[in-house]
């Protein structure tokens, strides 16, 4: 009989008992975005850090004077502006070695510091890229074709319904779309949690390919048969998560006419810290259920052939059924 | 143009005869004498077809001869032939850009062609001159325009005659685009019917429609039946007169409008009316909005901006002659919003607006009333002198309003005035093209847009830093008041500044053969002044010089520098320090200058600066340091294209860089969440 543990509270114990994994990809995705910003703040101190006309951006935030800054910035080559968006490939890759190892740490209870954080990461980095490819081929066609279907929407709605309330049919469509986005993402997060199981089952003698495709189906059964309570917590975190950007972001922008910086630092940092929680919550939840729910007949099969060969050491042709009937198994999960 | 005013007593004499113009003029006459040369007379019964977007109309018009030689024909603008793929509008808005749509695509969308088609043009003692009308391009020579087309009379109109032409025509109105057409159920008459050139400066001046221009036309009086379906509302420039239902469920509406110079109509079933009245210098003014049901906040909106700028107007530069002011909402994502009309204009918004945009852009187009509508100038050859002018007293007006650095956004977080957009828009594109091109002579729409409206604002607003707010202001009221009704030239414009300028001892006259008066102007009624302001509007207007000044260095050293620093901080604030500040002309405008020094003893001196070299030093001996040099320290030289480089301060801060990458920093930060949570 699985266990039915509360996804929400499983999910948050696993987080901050893994917390290194979460501060560490905070940290590098705000060392990132300070590092390569640090060109652009030259530039723009240049401009304003002895120029009286910069305080209507002090005291104030005056939009004419922003609008001075970045014309300003434009008459040059704009390298400055141009290198800033170099931290999202690396915060990409980063986080592509991380996520795994968060996963590792959550199923595992290792420890979650960098560097076996990035070591589980090398190992199922290109698991995770592969899943990713799958996950764009699977949901690409699907969303396509729903953002066409609210294209449509949208142009009823350009019709014949105006002002708020097709303002606010206009979001409903959007929200549809958002909604099979999350169910589709809520997949491939299982789809990478199991395939991080296989590979701290079968240790790393199976195929990376094999594994993901041995993911599929468990991470189908995984979710619907969890299908209510597994798919709003994944929404309820990602509103949350969202709301934090919402709440956070409109504070700080309310004290960006105080002539100080840091409470629009803090504040936006808070809500960007916030919702990078809510992913790493989801992530913990998405375990517990994988671990409520583990890929059982294989698992099993793996591990008795391992004792009768250390027991009796089988005959090649033994060896081979024993081959053939792993094979059957890994086409019964396959797509 | 005063040969136009000598006939204008008699032509009214003619038209106020006959009983049309009697029982127009209860309800919607603006003076007891004309208040325009009314050269044209319009009778238009029009039938609109909501359905198929289309409209079949009769058209009589009456033109009366006052250019004072005998015409042999006569241009039409037919403006809605400019929607078709072959004209030279969407030829240029594809190349070069358009200020409403770009048409970059390479297909012509079927629903965006429109056209109007004369399929009959006659005229009493004429005959039947359909034969005798033939398509012209006089700018481009591209004969597959389409826009304007002359008839060649069979014999010449005698001066002082009057000649009445009978049309019959068809329109098609496309997908809105520039101005005109339709959304959903929503139509707009824009520059709908057939419409004579302008006969002006010896010759008739009568362009083809272009990517960026706007109209030109004579004043006269329109008397127009529109029939539409029953559920419509409508709006049209002029005061409505009459509202019969007819038996087939449409309505025929009346309306009568006198001492403009074009007439456009909106019609949509989902209107709704909000009225003020304005009670001005010449009596109430109907301010009647008419928002879409899906803007329940437009209506009061625009009423309240309305009636708060004819006040404005009408104090600064002088009434509002007519007695109704109508503003259409158009559809939302339609190219028809802000758009100029006489007597009518359509503004722009949204269900949702938590700027003053909706404020800004229904005061630019009532200012038009003044600014092309009264002050009548050639839209295809001066546009700076409506969307100019307009911009600067929009800026102004707005100022007085709403605040002049909150006048397009105030938010307790953020603020932003309409001068700085302004500004903001001619220092993207300072120095192609000067403010005289002619439209559709610009390097492209952007440069057009840079210029006409913002450089024109922006060096306006200069102007007065120079001679003065009440000059400033005197000079524009004496310049509507004077050519009010009229077609007055750029040389018109400036020459009554100057007058004003000089009268009041805010600017001199230079000797005959300075080199300052060799620039080469334009028609104008108003005589040379030439006065100390031709430098400047040698360069502003007629130049493209772009001004640019800067404070290169400040520094202050110890007189005695060979003998050793004292330690105490009050003695080092006893020593005598020579202080220096380099200031640099960087652009080639030359312009006299103010700066401002600030000293460590809270001390503050200002000096000038004649700016013809290209830099210049200045040095002080005090017991003080410079703290600060500032060009410009009141802010009045709007026309400076950078800022920030006016000043130089001791004291940094980094306060501004903080901010502006801390949000940056967190925007990519956001991005980086945003598409791991995707992938």
């Amino acid at each position: 009989m699985t266990q039915q543990r509360n996804l929400l509270t499983g999910g948050l114990r696993l987080t901050l008992q893994s917390w290194p994994a979460l501060v560490w990809t905070y940290v590098l995705n705000l060392g990132l975005a300070a590092f390569f910003t640090f060109p652009l703040r030259a530039q723009i101190a240049g401009i304003t850090v002895h120029s009286l006309a910069s305080q209507r951006l002090t005291g104030a935030f005056d939009l004419g004077t922003l609008a001075g800054v970045m014309g300003k910035l434009s008459d040059g080559p704009g390298a400055a502006v141009g290198s800033t968006y170099f931290s999202i490939p690396i915060y990409f890759v980063l986080y592509f070695l991380i996520v795994p190892g968060a996963l590792v740490c959550y199923q595992t209870g290792s420890s979650a510091q960098l560097f076996p954080l990035l070591q589980s990461g090398f190992a199922y980095f290109w698991r995770l890229v592969r899943i990713t490819l799958v996950s764009l081929v699977i949901a690409g066609p699907i969303l396509a074709g729903l953002n066409a279907l609210d294209s449509l929407w949208s142009a009823y709605l350009d019709k014949h319904i105006l002002g708020r309330p097709g303002f606010l049919l206009g979001s409903a469509g959007l929200v549809v779309v958002l909604l099979v986005a999350a169910l589709l993402r809520v997949y491939f997060d299982l789809m990478q949690v199991y395939t991080v199981q296989l590979g701290l089952q079968a240790g790393s003698g199976e195929k990376a390919g094999r594994q993901i495709r041995r993911a599929f189906k468990p991470a189908w059964k995984a979710l619907f048969g969890n299908f209510f309570r597994t798919y709003l917590t994944f929404v309820l975190l990602t509103l949350v998560g969202l709301a934090a950007i919402f709440f956070t972001a409109r504070m700080a922008m309310h004290s960006m006419a105080q002539p100080r910086v840091w409470p629009m630092f803090l504040l936006a940092q808070t809500g960007l810290f916030v919702s990078l929680l809510t992913r790493f919550w989801q992530r913990g939840a998405e375990t517990i259920l994988a671990l409520d729910n583990p890929i059982p007949i294989e698992a099993v099969v793996v591990a008795e052939v391992i004792v009768v060969e250390v027991e009796t050491a089988p005959t090649p042709a033994q060896a081979e059924e024993d081959k053939d009937a792993s094979s059957d198994g890994a086409e019964e999960f396959s797509i | 143009m005063s040969r136009f005013r000598v006939f204008s007593s008699a032509f009214f004499a003619v038209l106020a005869a006959s009983p049309l113009a009697v029982a127009a003029q209860s309800t919607a006459t603006n003076s007891p004498v004309p208040l325009s040369t009314r050269v044209t007379s319009y009778e238009i019964d029009a039938h609109l077809d909501t359905d198929k977007k289309s409209l079949d109309a009769t058209e009589v018009l009456t033109y009366k001869n006052l250019t004072g030689q005998p015409l042999t024909s006569v241009p039409f603008h037919l403006y809605l032939n400019a929607f078709r793929p072959e004209s030279t509008f969407t030829s240029e808005t594809h190349f070069t850009g358009g200020i409403r749509d770009s048409e970059k695509a390479d297909d012509y969308p079927k629903e965006k062609l429109g056209s109007i088609a004369i399929s009959k043009i006659a005229a009493d003692g004429f005959g039947d001159l359909t034969g005798a009308t033939r398509f012209t391009a006089p700018d481009d020579g591209n004969m597959q325009d389409h826009t304007v087309a002359e008839v060649t009379l069979p014999h010449p109109l005698a001066p002082g005659a009057t000649i009445t032409f009978r049309l019959a025509f068809h329109d098609q109105f496309p997908l809105s685009i520039a101005r005109n057409g339709y959304k959903r159920d929503f139509i707009m008459g824009g520059q709908w019917y057939p419409k004579p050139g302008v006969f002006w400066h010896g010759a008739w001046n009568c362009h083809q429609y272009h990517s960026t221009t706007e109209f030109f036309s004579d004043f006269g009086t329109f008397n127009v039946h529109l029939t539409v379906p029953q559920r419509y509302v409508v709006g049209a420039s002029g005061v409505p007169t009459g509202n019969r239902a007819n038996a087939d469920g449409t309505k025929t509406l009346d309306f009568y409008g006198e001492d403009i110079g074009d007439f456009a109509f909106a019609a949509s079933p989902h209107f709704t009316v909000t009225d003020g009245i304005y009670n001005g210098s010449m009596g109430p003014v109907q301010v009647h909005v008419l928002a879409l049901a899906s803007h329940p906040k437009a209506g009061p909106r625009y009423r309240d901006i309305i009636e708060k700028t004819l006040a404005e107007f009408d104090r600064r530069y002088g009434p509002y002659p007519y007695k109704i002011v109508t503003v259409i909402d158009p559809e939302p994502g339609s190219q028809i919003g802000g758009m100029e009309y006489p007597t009518l204009f359509t503004g722009e918004t949204g269900w949702w607006e938590p700027s003053y945009m909706t404020e800004m852009v229904a005061e630019h187009e009532f200012g038009h009333q003044y600014w092309y509508g009264m002050v009548a100038t050639n839209e295809f050859e001066d546009a700076w002198l409506d969307e100019g002018i307009n911009s600067y007293t929009e800026v102004n007006v707005l100022s007085s309003i709403l605040g002049r650095d909150t006048s397009l956004l105030d938010r307790p977080y953020a603020n932003a005035g309409d001068y700085e957009e302004q500004r903001f828009t001619y220092a993207m594109m300072p120095d192609f093209d000067p403010v005289t091109h002619w439209a559709f002579k610009f390097r492209n729409a952007a440069s057009y847009a840079g210029v006409t409206y913002g450089k024109t604002a922006t060096l306006l607003a200069t102007l007065e830093s120079i001679i003065g707010r009440d000059t400033m202001d005197e000079a524009m009221r004496t310049y509507f008041m004077k050519f009010r009704f009229t077609h007055p030239t750029t040389e018109d414009f400036l020459r009554t500044i100057e007058q004003v300028a000089v009268s009041r001892g805010r600017a001199t006259v230079l000797p005959a053969g300075d080199p300052a008066l060799a620039v080469a102007v334009g028609y104008a009624d108003v005589p040379p002044v030439n006065s100390s302001l031709r430098p400047y509007f040698n360069q502003a207007v007629y130049g493209t010089q772009v001004l640019d000044y800067a404070v290169d260095s400040v520094s202050s050293s110890p007189v005695r520098w060979w003998e050793p620093a004292p330690g105490d901080k009050n003695a080092k604030n006893q020593i005598p320090y020579r202080s220096t500040v380099y200031l640099h002309r960087k652009g080639d405008f030359v312009l006299p200058v103010t700066v401002e020094i600030v000293f460590s003893d809270g001390a503050r001196l200002r000096d000038h600066w004649d700016g013809v070299e290209r830099w210049t030093k200045l040095t002080y001996i005090r017991n003080a340091k410079v703290v600060s040099a500032e060009i410009d320290p009141d802010h009045a030289i709007l026309l400076d294209k950078d800022f920030f480089n006016n000043s130089f301060t001791t004291k940094a801060n980094t306060v501004p860089a903080g901010k502006l990458t801390t949000i940056w920093a967190a925007a990519q930060q956001l991005f980086a969440q945003l598409l791991t949570w995707m992938v």
